[in-house]
C-alpha cells in the first residue's frame, strides 16, 4: 500500500510531477525498493470524474494557472494566456494525450549534425543516439502496450482515418496505418481494450489508454515505496551550503508552505513549470537559477510547428466518432531538403468535438467561411500536423516579474518566434495536407493555425558538454549532481515525433542511472 | 423559404442537396434574414432583463451574422442573448458596453444602409456594419463568448451533427465509428 513518509525523510527521492516524465521515474525507482515522494500540483481524479464534455473537462484538467506570452507565434494573438494546453492533475499530460508512440528516428538524434548550421537556430547533437536508446524504447512500449509492437496488434481504423487512407493512397504515400498507439487494442496489463468512445483528450472513460494516473502511480504505491501528494505546488528546490540539492519547498492544498528533506530531486512539471521551478530557485549560491550555469535553463523552447487541416467533404465523417488520433501518414518524417526545410513532419488524424472546432477552427475568424464549416461538421476530417522545429536560444521561458500566481510566485512568460525553416515546412504541410483530402474529393479545406501548445520540449536540454546545456545523457544536471530532469524539457532538440513515448524511455533509463548512483553513493 | 439577400457560402455545393443529404435534422427551420427575424423575436425580445427589447433584437441578429447557421433556429440563438443579459444584470459595465456597442452598430448601419443594424434586410449590408467595429471591445467579447454560448448546447449539436458523449452507450465501436464506405 501507499507509503507515508516525514518532511524531515532526506533519504527520500522527491519527485516534481506525476505525468510521463514524473510518474515513470517514479514508479520505476520505487520498483527498485526507493523511496519516492511524488509532489504533484493538481487534484487527483480519477476516471469516473472523467466526462465526455470538452468545456467541463478542460476547466477542471487543464494548467490554467496565468501566464503570459510573447513573440510573433500566432498562439499569443489568439491565446495569449495560455501557451500551453497540458494537465494539472495526478497523472499530468498523460490524461490528455492521444496515445501516438513514435521512437525518434536516428538522423534526429543527431540533428546539428544532420542538419548543418541552420542560421538563426541553436542546433546540438543529442549526447545519445537511438542505438543507446532502443533497449528503453522497447521497455517502454512494453510498458505501455503499444499497438504494432511486442505483437499486439493496431486498432481498427475509423471513418476520420478511413478519409485519411484513402487520401494518402491517392497521393503515392507509402507509410501510413492506424500509428503506434498505447491504447490497448485487446485486454492488457489489468485494463480493457479501446471501446472507440472518442474524447481521449478528456481522459480515457475505459481505462485503455495507458496514463500514469491508473498504471505507474498505483503499481509505485502498491510497492509500500511511493507517496503521491497532490494539491502539492513546488515553489522551489533548496540547496545546502555545498550547492547539493537538500529538498523542495511547496505549497499544500490550502496554501501553507511546507519542506519536504531529499536525497534527490527530479523535476518533471513539464517544460514550461520546469525551468520555472529552477529559475524561481534562484539563490546566494545559484543567482541566476539552480543548473543554470550554462544559461540555457529556459532556452530553446521548441513546440513542434504544429497545424492541422480539416476538410469538408459532400459525404459524412463524423471525425468525432472513436480515438481521437486514429492514423498516421509518416512519409513526410524525413529529412528530405528537397522540400525547402530541414526536418520533417508526421500527419496524424484528429477530431475535435463541436465546442473546441468552433473555438480552433480559425481563430477569431467569423462568418459563413467559417461556418460553412461547422454547418457540415458530421462531413468533416481533419489531421494534425507534428514537425520538428528549430531550438532557437531566444525563444525561452523567463519569469515574469509583473505577474505573481496564488502562491506570489513570478509566473512562466513564453516567448516564441517562428523560424523561417518552421514557416517553410508549415506551409508544405498546409499544401501536402490540403492536396491530401483534395484528392478524395473535399469541397473546402480549412488552414488551422497552432493550438496552444501540447508538446513543450527544450528548456532544459541535454547536452555532452556543460556550456550547452542543462543536463547530461541521464538528464542529471551538469551543476549538481542529485537535480534530475526528467520529463520533455530534457529534449536536446523536438524531432518530428510524439514525444511521450521518448520521455518514458529516457525516464526508465534515468530511474535505472539513480538508482546505481545512489548504490554507489554518488548520490 | 429562401433568402435572395444571402451571402452565397457554399461555392460548389448544393446546399439543399446538401441538407437533404446529411439528413438536416427535422423540425430545425431555415430562418434567416431580418425582416423575418423581427417578427419572430418580439416576444422573447420584451422578456430581457438588463437589455430593452431593441438592443436585444440587434444582439441577436449579430449572433446570427457572427456565426450564421440557417438551420439553426432563432431561438437557440437566443440562448446565447439570455446568457448576455444574465451577465449584464450582474455587471453594469457590461450592459453599458453592450448598449454603447449597439448603438455604434446602429450608426454604422445607418451609414451603409440607412436603417438600423436590426432592420437592414441585406446580409451584406449587416456585415459591412459588423466589419467596421471588428476591432471593438464589445465586437471582441460578443463574438468571444458567443463561441462558448452557441456551440456548446447539445440541441445546436443535434443541428449540425455532433453526437457528443459517448462513453455512456459504450462507445462507438458498435455505433459507426468506421461506418463510411464512400471512400
Amino acid at each position: 500500500m501507499a507509503a507515508k513518509f516525514n518532511f524531515d525523510d532526506d533519504g527520500v527521492v522527491v519527485v516534481v510531477g506525476s505525468g510521463a516524465g514524473g510518474g515513470t521515474v517514479a514508479n520505476e525507482l520505487a520498483q527498485k525498493g526507493i523511496n519516492v515522494v511524488v509532489l504533484e500540483a493538481g487534484n487527483r481524479w480519477e476516471i469516473a470524474d472523467f466526462e465526455n464534455d470538452e468545456w467541463a473537462n478542460f476547466l477542471r484538467i487543464s494548467w490554467i494557472d496565468p501566464r503570459t506570452t510573447s513573440g510573433n507565434w500566432r498562439v499569443a494573438k489568439d491565446f495569449g494566456g495560455l501557451p500551453a494546453w497540458i494537465v494539472k492533475a495526478v497523472g499530468g499530460s498523460t490524461i490528455h494525450w492521444a496515445g501516438a508512440s513514435l521512437r525518434i528516428q536516428p538522423h534526429e538524434f543527431q540533428g546539428r549534425t544532420n542538419y548543418g548550421n541552420v542560421a538563426g537556430a541553436n542546433l546540438l547533437d543529442w549526447p545519445v543516439t537511438r542505438a543507446e536508446l532502443d533497449p528503453y524504447y522497447d521497455l517502454a512500449e512494453k510498458k505501455m502496450g503499444t499497438t504494432g509492437t511486442n505483437g499486439i496488434p493496431r486498432l481498427p481504423g475509423n471513418n476520420n482515418y478511413k478519409v485519411l487512407a484513402a487520401g494518402a493512397a491517392k497521393m503515392g504515400y507509402q507509410k501510413f496505418h492506424t500509428g503506434n498507439m498505447s491504447i490497448n487494442s485487446q485486454p492488457r496489463d489489468g485494463r480493457g481494450s479501446c471501446q472507440q468512445i472518442g474524447f481521449c483528450f478528456q481522459g480515457c472513460k475505459s481505462g485503455a489508454k495507458w496514463s500514469t494516473l491508473y498504471t505507474e502511480i498505483p503499481k509505485g504505491e502498491a510497492t509500500g515505496h511511493m507517496e503521491v501528494r497532490p494539491n502539492a505546488m513546488v515553489l522551489r528546490v533548496l540547496h545546502d551550503a555545498k550547492g547539493k540539492v537538500s529538498g523542495v519547498e511547496y505549497a499544500d492544498k490550502s496554501g501553507k508552505i511546507q519542506m519536504q528533506k531529499a536525497r534527490a530531486v527530479c523535476v518533471a512539471g513539464n517544460s514550461i513549470e520546469s525551468p520555472r521551478l529552477l529559475l524561481n530557485s534562484a539563490s546566494n549560491l545559484f543567482r541566476d537559477g539552480l543548473a543554470n550555469s550554462s544559461g540555457q535553463v529556459g532556452r530553446n523552447y521548441m513546440r513542434h510547428l504544429t497545424a492541422s487541416v480539416y476538410a469538408v467533404f459532400d459525404r459524412e465523417v463524423h471525425m468525432y466518432r472513436g480515438t481521437t488520433m486514429a492514423g498516421i501518414v509518416a512519409d513526410e518524417s524525413r529529412h528530405d531538403t528537397k522540400r525547402g526545410f530541414v526536418g520533417g513532419y508526421e500527419m496524424e488524424t484528429l477530431s475535435l468535438g463541436l465546442p473546441f472546432i468552433a473555438a480552433f477552427l480559425e481563430p477569431g475568424a467569423w462568418g459563413r467561411d467559417v461556418t460553412f464549416g461547422l454547418d457540415r461538421y458530421a462531413n468533416m476530417a481533419g489531421m494534425w500536423i507534428v514537425g520538428e522545429d528549430m531550438p532557437q536560444a531566444s525563444n525561452r521561458v523567463t519569469l515574469n516579474a509583473k505577474v505573481k500566481d496564488a502562491n506570489g510566485q513570478p509566473v512562466a512568460n513564453v516567448h516564441y518566434d517562428d523560424h523561417p525553416n518552421d514557416l517553410a515546412m508549415r506551409n508544405h504541410a498546409f499544401q501536402q495536407g490540403s492536396a491530401l483530402y483534395e484528392s478524395v474529393g473535399a469541397v473546402k479545406t480549412y488552414r488551422t493555425p497552432p493550438y496552444p501548445s501540447t508538446h513543450n520540449l527544450g528548456t532544459n536540454r541535454m547536452s555532452a558538454n556543460a556550456r550547452d546545456g542543462v543536463v547530461n545523457k541521464f538528464g542529471q544536471t551538469h551543476d549538481i549532481k542529485n537535480l534530475f530532469v526528467s520529463d520533455g524539457s530534457q529534449f536536446t532538440t523536438g524531432a518530428a515525433e510524439n514525444p511521450t513515448l521518448t520521455i518514458v524511455a529516457l525516464a526508465i533509463r534515468q530511474a535505472e542511472y539513480i538508482a546505481k548512483q545512489m548504490a554507489a553513493k554518488e548520490i | 423559404m429562401k433568402d435572395e439577400t444571402r451571402i452565397d457560402d457554399a461555392p460548389g455545393v448544393n446546399r439543399r442537396e446538401f441538407i437533404k443529404r446529411t439528413g438536416a435534422v427535422a423540425g430545425a427551420s431555415v430562418v434567416s434574414g431580418g425582416a423575418l427575424l423581427a417578427a419572430s423575436s418580439d416576444g422573447w425580445a420584451q422578456g430581457l432583463v438588463a437589455f430593452d427589447a431593441a438592443t436585444g433584437k440587434a444582439l441577436l441578429q449579430m449572433c446570427r451574422d457572427l456565426y450564421p447557421h440557417d438551420r439553426v433556429p432563432d431561438a437557440l440563438y437566443q440562448k446565447v442573448v439570455d446568457l448576455f443579459d444574465a451577465a449584464a444584470l450582474k455587471d453594469p459595465a457590461m450592459a453599458q458596453m453592450m448598449s454603447d456597442g449597439v448603438g455604434e452598430l446602429n450608426a454604422a448601419s445607418r451609414r451603409i444602409a440607412k436603417k438600423d443594424y436590426a432592420a437592414t434586410p441585406r446580409e451584406t449590408d449587416r456585415v459591412a456594419a459588423l466589419q467596421t467595429i471588428e476591432g471593438s471591445a464589445f465586437f471582441g467579447k460578443v463574438r468571444g463568448d458567443m463561441i462558448a454560448g452557441l456551440y456548446n448546447n447539445p440541441d445546436v449539436w443535434e443541428v449540425l451533427g455532433y453526437e457528443g458523449a459517448s462513453a455512456h452507450l459504450g462507445g462507438y465501436i458498435n455505433r459507426g465509428f468506421n461506418d463510411i464506405d464512400w471512400v
